[in-house]
């Protein structure tokens, strides 16, 4: 895929007044401000009527501002003719809007026909596209009615992105599915972000979902008003208004430790003993510490069990079958969210920390989840 | 029924029905144009949506022998009196079913036309015209069937109208039922593979809504 430069987006006092005066008009935008700059996902989050999807809208001029400018790598969108701004702009929409009379692939090259490509290299496109998506190129001869919710939520992206457009507009883009393909999609297009490095403006009403997918997030309130803007850490570590703080719930702790992997924390070391070691040694080794386990390991230091200290043998190897439990296993990857779930559900105190090749690097403790908690400084 | 006369006059059955066809279409090509022009005003500027329904209304309830009565002294026993009241009646059909073929389209389609850098030229022609096209291929049908009944009445202007209408009125005139239904029969049977010729023609045009079932 050809990398096009990502364009920087900034909102310069952006308003949208309905009707005169009144300001609390559901979808009217007030003096909003903020940037994003290029290749990164900002995701514009709040209640319904605050304004968020007229705000993607004016983006490219399907609203108009009352005031204000838009400026996509400097230059004024208003400034610019409105279909060929439209062109370099990929846009997805919840209910997808897929052109039912066209196959997939005539919906996929919508904008290279537009734009005036040849036949074979928009057919190339297409193919590439829909590999892309996580579909077949076979699939370009199918309608969007014979597709299921996700396949068609594919084609829109597929769609947006046909001619590299440097900035791509979603509202709601996996709105309409059911919850298990919606976080499918959601991975899925992080994994492709990584790689296509976009600008992306993101509207959502799901707070987790705006936590997920923002690289920065912009939480508005009724009225248009910007409440705050800043990265998903900042926003539920200090939230910046009493709104703010009940918009993201007063579970915003735990979902800030969505946000961090088991690999932040340095684990604590666990005392272990390898399978066949000397019972004796082992004995004598803990003696003066006295944990009262031992974390028993195989010879690649991967985890067997826990060992009581007093089941140890005077003399003899030290066997697997000593082992009485076993605690989670955490990868490093494993958010620190679902370690907590993990250590809950088990009713244990403290998880295996194993690397990518299974091996033992140490312990997290609830505790040490629980200090993360707290808020910074 | 006198099947010697039926005999005798296929040559003349023939060419009536090829005049019959040739009236009929022209009554609903005419109609088309004129009602496409107003349904493309009526869904852009919505207001007169409702005047021109209500005109076409209007129109619709003139009997048609007054119709063409009320016209002779205006434009004789021409082509153009035997035409205008076939046109007249097809525009409210024709309003109606293009206006709801162009409502038919899902808002979201056309956001994401606009979105996707459509101009409005372009977009009627490769989105909005062709989603509506299976509302529009039904008007065609009523507007067909109800013209090719009504293309007899015209006979009433002398024998260079009438089409099959032309026995009808003469079957009449001698009290001779066989020559009415050497008109009528040919003139249902016209209706019925005009109406299914179109059936097809809608299906052809409209692929998409044949293959709905997944895989």
């Amino acid at each position: 895929m050809p990398a096009t430069a990502a364009a920087t987006v900034a909102f310069d006092h952006v308003s949208k007044r309905y009707s005169g005066t009144a300001a609390s008009h559901a979808g009217a935008v007030e003096d909003l401000s903020f940037e994003v700059p290029a290749g990164r996902i900002c995701v514009l989050v709040g209640p319904s009527g605050c304004g968020k999807t007229t705000s993607l809208k004016m983006v490219n001029r399907l609203i108009e501002p009352t005031s204000g400018r838009i400026l996509i790598d400097g230059e004024d969108a208003a400034d610019r003719d409105v279909i060929e701004l439209r062109r370099s702009i990929g846009y997805v929409i919840q209910q997808v809007g897929l052109f039912p009379h066209q196959t997939v692939g005539q919906n996929v090259e919508t904008v290279p026909r537009l734009l005036g490509w040849d036949e074979s290299r928009r057919a190339a496109r297409v193919d590439e596209l829909l590999t892309l998506v996580g579909l077949e190129p076979a699939d370009r001869d199918r309608y969007p009615a014979q597709l299921s919710g996700g396949e068609r939520q594919r084609v829109g992206v597929a769609r947006a992105l046909a001619a590299d457009p440097p900035l791509m507009l979603m509202d709601e883009p996996f709105g309409a599915v059911d919850p298990i393909v919606r976080e499918r999609l959601q991975n899925e297009f992080l994994r492709l972000q990584a790689n296509l490095a976009k600008t992306i403006l993101f509207v959502t009403h799901d707070i987790d979902e705006a936590i997920k997918m923002g690289d920065l997030v912009a939480v508005m309130q009724v009225g248009g008003h910007l409440a705050q803007f800043g990265t998903p850490e900042e926003i539920l570590a200090n939230p910046a208004s009493e709104f703010v703080a009940r918009f993201v719930g007063a579970d915003r702790g735990l979902k800030r430790l969505a946000l961090t992997r088991v690999d932040a924390l340095e684990p604590e070391p666990a005392i272990t003993a390898t399978a066949g070691e000397d019972a004796g040694a082992v004995r004598r080794s803990v003696a003066s510490s006295g944990p009262d386990y031992v974390l028993l390991i195989d010879d690649d230091r991967r985890p067997i069990g826990w060992v009581r200290t007093r089941d140890l043998p005077e003399s003899g190897p030290v066997t697997p079958d000593l082992a009485v439990e076993t605690s989670p296993i955490l990868d490093r990857m494993t958010t620190l969210k679902d370690a907590l779930a993990m250590l809950l559900e088990a009713g244990v105190q403290a998880g295996v920390v194993v690397d990518a090749a299974g091996a033992v690097d140490g312990l997290l403790t609830v505790d040490a989840i629980a200090a993360r908690l707290r808020p910074a400084g | 029924m006198d099947l010697a006369w039926i005999v005798n006059h296929l040559d003349e059955l023939g060419l009536r029905t090829l005049q019959h066809f040739g009236l009929a279409a022209l009554g609903v090509a005419a109609g088309f144009v004129i009602a496409f022009g107003l349904s493309l005003v009526a869904v852009r500027i919505r207001p007169t949506y409702g005047p021109i329904v209500a005109v076409s209304g209007i129109l619709y309830t003139i009997p048609s022998l007054a119709m063409f009565a009320a016209l002779v002294p205006i434009t004789g026993l021409s082509l153009l009196t035997a035409e205008v009241p076939l046109v007249l009646y097809t525009l409210l059909i024709f309003v109606r079913n293009i206006v709801a073929g162009f409502d038919s389209v899902p808002p979201d389609v056309l956001e994401a036309a606009d979105a996707m850098g459509y101009p409005g030229g372009t977009r009627l022609a490769r989105i909005e015209i062709p989603l509506a096209l299976p509302l529009i291929v039904a008007g065609l049908r009523l507007a067909s069937v109800s013209t090719i009944g009504l293309v007899t009445i015209s006979g009433i202007l002398g024998d260079r109208f009438g089409g099959l209408g032309f026995f009808i009125f003469e079957g009449y005139r001698h009290v001779f039922p066989t020559e009415i239904f050497a008109g009528a029969v040919p003139s249902v049977i016209l209706a019925l593979v005009v109406d299914r010729v179109l059936v097809g023609l809608g299906g052809r045009l409209a692929p998409w809504r044949r293959e709905r079932a997944p895989r």
